[in-house]
């Protein structure tokens, strides 16, 4: 066994003892408050319960922080396992402090039986219908807080759309780099990691849900380069928004884009890549090659409408093909553009769509090449335009009749479309 | 039935017990703890469920942490090991589960095993969220929440809130705008020499200006219509599972024969009949099999059969389809094909059957009635369908002489005229040798058809049959239509002497003779013989009886001679 192995081999030993000891914390804070609201915080049982919270603690190794969200209970961020019981324990504990204001409670170094007992003092109130329970109250060692999204509402639903949707959209654009390197790491040998390609197809489906403008435009706008994993994820979203925007039913979709990631993530080089077609062959063992881990319950639908697209593109004959397969080959042939080998230079959004219109009809469907710019519109997102007074800038939005600039100067300029003159990369 | 079964296997639970909601969210947790061990059976419990489920269609199961709802009233609470999925399931935003029209039993084995290995932690939530995304759940409709786990994601991200989508762009954009964006003469240099890149934007700012790249929506719905073509996703998903070996042992060969089967009776599809054709076709292949076992399990060929377009194409197809099919599945092919047409009865669809029974080569089929490996309702059916075909009497008649004497007997039952004189050997032999049943039935479906000809192939076999005699009921009436049609001296008068005929024969035509017949047929079949003390004293009796009424003299003479005879005899 190698120096690296046995590292992670402890560290994850340490990780699954560090999950295993917070039921114990949440079972003895849960015993200790109901033992100071029966009886109170001087009295020698509380005491004795204080204790044990104390050892609970120091076998859960602090710092950390506790979340109580919605009924479920996190340890910096990652789900407590509990059973029924702990459920209702921790439920409990949660409404005291919800009821107080406070969704986090943060546990820096192993405090003594008296700050324990200080604090479920404040909960007891809490857990009564008092709301000032720990108004004023400092413990040396503990803190808490109130996280805002989680007293907006009982639904996660109620989260501001075009938050959630940047959100999840950065959430993805980390998956999808730690996939590329995966994926790089083996050469392509280890076949396509399904679980971590559905998390971020999920995450995607969520933020388009949510916003889909704000999502396009997030990743359209943000600095850096246009690397693999950010045009494999630009290739899935305008997929996921030609085909919204058709009416396409969600399992034809989910299919299409998640075939135009994998596609992605297989030929992308930090510039340039491989075409559609010269993966061809190797698309579907690809994609295939993990499918062992999913005979608990066969192999679901999706995976195999995925693969069925692979194992067309395959097929000689274009004419075989289903039609979404030239969409995907659209998309995928202008994000593979979009960062030009031995160039420095990102293409825009706007720059795509002027190469699909050159090709249209020559190496691109021309009803598809259609169906993009019905979704992209005169003005898109990103786009380097001048305006009538000579002025350069970047198109933040565009509706109907007006579109936001923002300027070289950093300075925003709402405008009229039609005083606007879309500009080349090469031109600016 | 069903119900019944369910009651009984169910743990008491709760007051109200046979409620469907208790019952049958007893089972599902039943099925689901099930499910983690691997020597219990999913299948049976799963068929119990779906059976309750299907009682009503929109009956819904809601998730609360620790309790399974419907309507709002628990139907069933977690205690202890019993309902220990349900706050897994919750966390992991499950919050009802409802059956879809569509559903099979198996879809609920599939939760089950689902939930049953579902745990209260990130991963494992998340493999379960991947399976309901995925369409794992198909057949059900699962009301999701984000899970736990989902929640805390999207929240309390360092993000601030205000400072998001336009105001976002701007802190995001390089401070260097304006400049960065700026190409180096070397990169312009590259470009030049590349011309894949040149693609002036006034090519896409004029197409959209003057409409260029506005899609009509004859255009929209084309794309439409063919994005979601169910037909051809059921082809190249069956296609793809046929070529590639990963796939095929990956995927539950149940779901794929679903699909199938959905977009079999959905679609016309003489494509995909062809690959059902492939199929069948490749029996070694285990995935194969499997797919064809669970398409006969939903007793695809009769509902294929019945629910099919019949148009040219497809019918060829299915002709192509009969020639794959196994034995059984050929019955059941024919058995539904013949059910269709008598259903409907209508011209055009006659028509269109006979078509398709013009296509199918029937040699096949007939050697197999040959060798008597057909079931008498497939050789009939067979029979039936050649018949509808028009087929001609005299092929027919070498059809009836390689079935079985029941099927032959029951199609002879139903054959016009024309049929029954190029069948007549046939007939013959069956009324002589064929089971008393089939016989029996024949006599009286001939006799039905008053025709002096089937009476005399019936009086003819009926002198001929020794050993198993007919009913009395059939031979009376039999000789009643001998003397309807005044056949008494061919037909009655000599089995009356004649001892090999049988009794009843005999003493039926007698006692016709003795009431309705002349005097001189009365006198020939009763004169006195020798052989006659072999008869049966009752049978002696008549005789004496008719010579009596006669007033014959000599033959009163004679049977006192008789008389004397048998008391000397005895």
């Amino acid at each position: 066994m190698t120096l690296e192995n046995r590292s992670q081999d402890e560290q994850q030993a340490q990780a699954t003892r560090l999950r295993e000891a917070m039921p114990e914390v949440v079972l003895s804070l849960f015993v200790l408050l109901k033992t100071v609201m029966s009886h109170n915080a001087t009295h020698p049982f509380s005491r004795q319960m204080a204790s044990k919270v104390v050892d609970a603690v120091a076998e859960s190794e602090p710092p950390w922080d506790l979340q109580f969200i919605r009924g479920g209970v996190f340890r910096d961020r990652e789900l407590v396992q509990m059973g029924t019981g702990g459920f209702r324990r921790a439920q409990t504990i949660a409404m005291a402090l919800a009821k107080l204001g406070f969704h986090e409670l943060s546990v820096e170094r192993e405090v003594d039986e008296d700050a324990w007992l200080k604090l479920c003092e404040g909960l007891a109130k809490g857990a009564v219908g008092g709301t000032d329970g720990l108004d004023g109250v400092v413990i040396d060692g503990l803190s808490w807080r109130a996280i805002p999204d989680a007293s907006w509402g009982d639904e996660a639903e109620e989260i501001d759309p075009e938050v959630y949707a940047i959100i999840q959209l950065s959430l993805c654009r980390a998956d999808c780099e730690r996939i590329y390197e995966q994926i790089r790491a083996s050469n392509g040998q280890g076949g396509w990691p399904w679980s971590s390609g559905l998390v971020v197809m999920r995450r995607l489906e969520r933020a388009i849900d949510a916003d889909a403008v704000a999502t396009a435009r997030t990743l359209e706008l943000t600095p850096g380069a246009w690397g693999p994993a950010r045009r494999a994820l630009s290739a899935t979203i305008e997929i996921m928004r030609v085909l919204g925007k058709l009416g396409i039913h969600e399992k034809e979709l989910r299919a299409a884009a998640h075939l135009g990631l994998v596609l992605g993530m297989l030929t992308f080089e930090p510039r340039g890549g491989r075409t559609m077609l010269e993966v061809s062959d190797e698309l579907l063992t690809f994609l295939t090659g993990q499918f062992s881990g999913t005979k608990r319950s066969g192999l679901p639908p999706h995976h195999l409408r995925v693969s069925t697209l692979a194992h067309l593109i395959a097929q000689p004959d274009p004419s075989k093909w289903l039609p979404l397969i030239h969409l995907i080959s659209l998309v995928h042939e202008l994000e593979r553009m979009r960062a030009p080998e031995d160039l420095e230079i990102d293409l825009t959004r706007a720059d795509l769509l002027a190469i699909a219109a050159r090709d249209m009809g020559v190496r691109f469907a021309p009803v598809w090449v259609k169906a993009l710019v019905d979704v992209h519109g005169a003005i898109p997102i990103g786009a380097r335009v001048r305006l009538g007074s000579g002025e350069q800038g970047v198109v933040l939005d565009a509706r109907a009749q007006e579109v936001d600039v923002l300027l070289g100067s950093g300075a925003m300029k709402t405008v009229k479309p039609q005083g606007l003159g879309l500009v080349s990369s090469f031109e600016m | 039935m069903m119900t019944t079964t369910v009651a009984r296997n169910q743990p008491a639970f709760q007051g109200g017990v046979g409620d469907v909601g208790q019952t049958a969210a007893t089972l599902l947790d039943k099925l689901v703890r099930s499910s983690r061990n691997q020597r219990e059976r999913l299948d049976l419990p799963a068929q119990r469920l779906h059976a309750l489920w299907c009682q009503s269609h929109d009956f819904e199961i809601q998730v609360a942490p620790e309790q399974l709802l419907v309507d709002g009233e628990v139907v069933f609470e977690a205690h202890k090991e019993l309902g220990d999925w349900i706050l897994a399931a919750f966390m992991a935003g499950v919050r009802s589960i409802r059956m879809d029209i569509n559903a099979c039993a198996d879809d609920f084995m599939l939760l089950a095993v689902e939930l049953g290995a579902l745990e209260i932690n990130a991963n494992s939530m998340l493999r379960f969220r991947d399976w309901l995304w995925s369409d794992g759940s198909e057949g059900l409709i699962i009301k999701l929440q984000r899970s736990f786990v989902e929640v805390i994601e999207s929240m309390d991200v360092v993000v601030d809130v205000k400072a998001t989508g336009r105001g976002r762009a701007r802190e995001l954009l390089p401070a260097r705008f304006g400049g960065a964006f700026s190409v180096s003469n070397e990169d312009l240099e590259r470009v030049a020499k590349r011309p894949e890149l040149h693609a002036p934007l006034d090519i896409y700012t004029q197409g959209v200006q003057y409409r260029g790249f506005e899609m009509s929506p004859e255009e929209r719905a084309m794309l439409r219509s063919s994005c979601m073509d169910s037909e051809r996703w059921a082809l190249v998903e069956l296609e793809a599972a046929l070529s590639n070996a990963d796939i095929r042992t990956s995927l539950h060969p149940e779901r794929l024969a679903r699909r199938l089967l959905d977009y079999l009776l959905k679609t016309s599809s003489a494509t995909l009949l062809s690959k059902v054709c492939d199929l069948y076709r490749r029996k070694d292949d285990g995935f194969s099999s499997a797919v064809i076992a669970c398409l006969e399990r939903s007793q695809y060929i009769s509902r294929l059969v019945l629910e099919l377009e019949l148009e040219d194409a497809v019918l060829v197809e299915l002709s192509e389809l009969f020639q794959v099919l196994g034995v059984a599945q050929q019955e059941s092919f024919a058995s539904s094909m013949l059910h269709r047409l008598l259903e409907d009865g209508s011209e055009e669809n006659l028509r269109r059957f006979a078509r398709l029974l013009r296509r199918i080569d029937m040699n096949t089929f007939r050697e197999r009635a040959q060798e008597r490996l057909l079931g008498t309702k497939a050789a009939m059916t067979h029979a039936e369908l050649l018949l509808y075909a028009g087929i001609s009497p005299k092929a027919f008649s070498e059809v009836l002489g390689v079935l079985d004497d029941v099927a032959t007997g029951r199609l002879l039952a139903s054959l016009p005229d024309a049929f029954m004189i190029e069948a007549e050997v046939r007939l013959r032999d069956l009324l002589e040798d064929g089971p008393r049943a089939v016989v029996e039935d024949l006599a009286m479906y001939l006799l039905s058809r008053n025709q002096v000809g089937y009476v005399h192939i019936l009086a003819g076999a009926m002198l001929k049959v020794r050993e198993t005699p007919w009913s009395r009921k059939t031979v009376r009436h039999v000789c009643e239509a001998i003397m309807l049609h005044q056949l008494e001296e061919e037909y009655l008068v000599p089995p009356i002497r004649d001892r090999r005929a049988s009794l009843p024969y005999r003493e039926i035509a007698l006692e016709l003779l003795l009431e309705r017949g002349s005097d001189d047929l009365v006198a020939r079949a009763t004169k006195w013989r020798l052989s006659e003390y072999f008869d049966q004293p009752a049978f002696r009796e008549r005789l004496k009886t008719g010579r009596e009424r006669l007033g014959h003299k000599r033959d009163e003479k004679t049977v006192n001679d008789g008389e004397f005879l048998e008391e000397s005899g005895s």
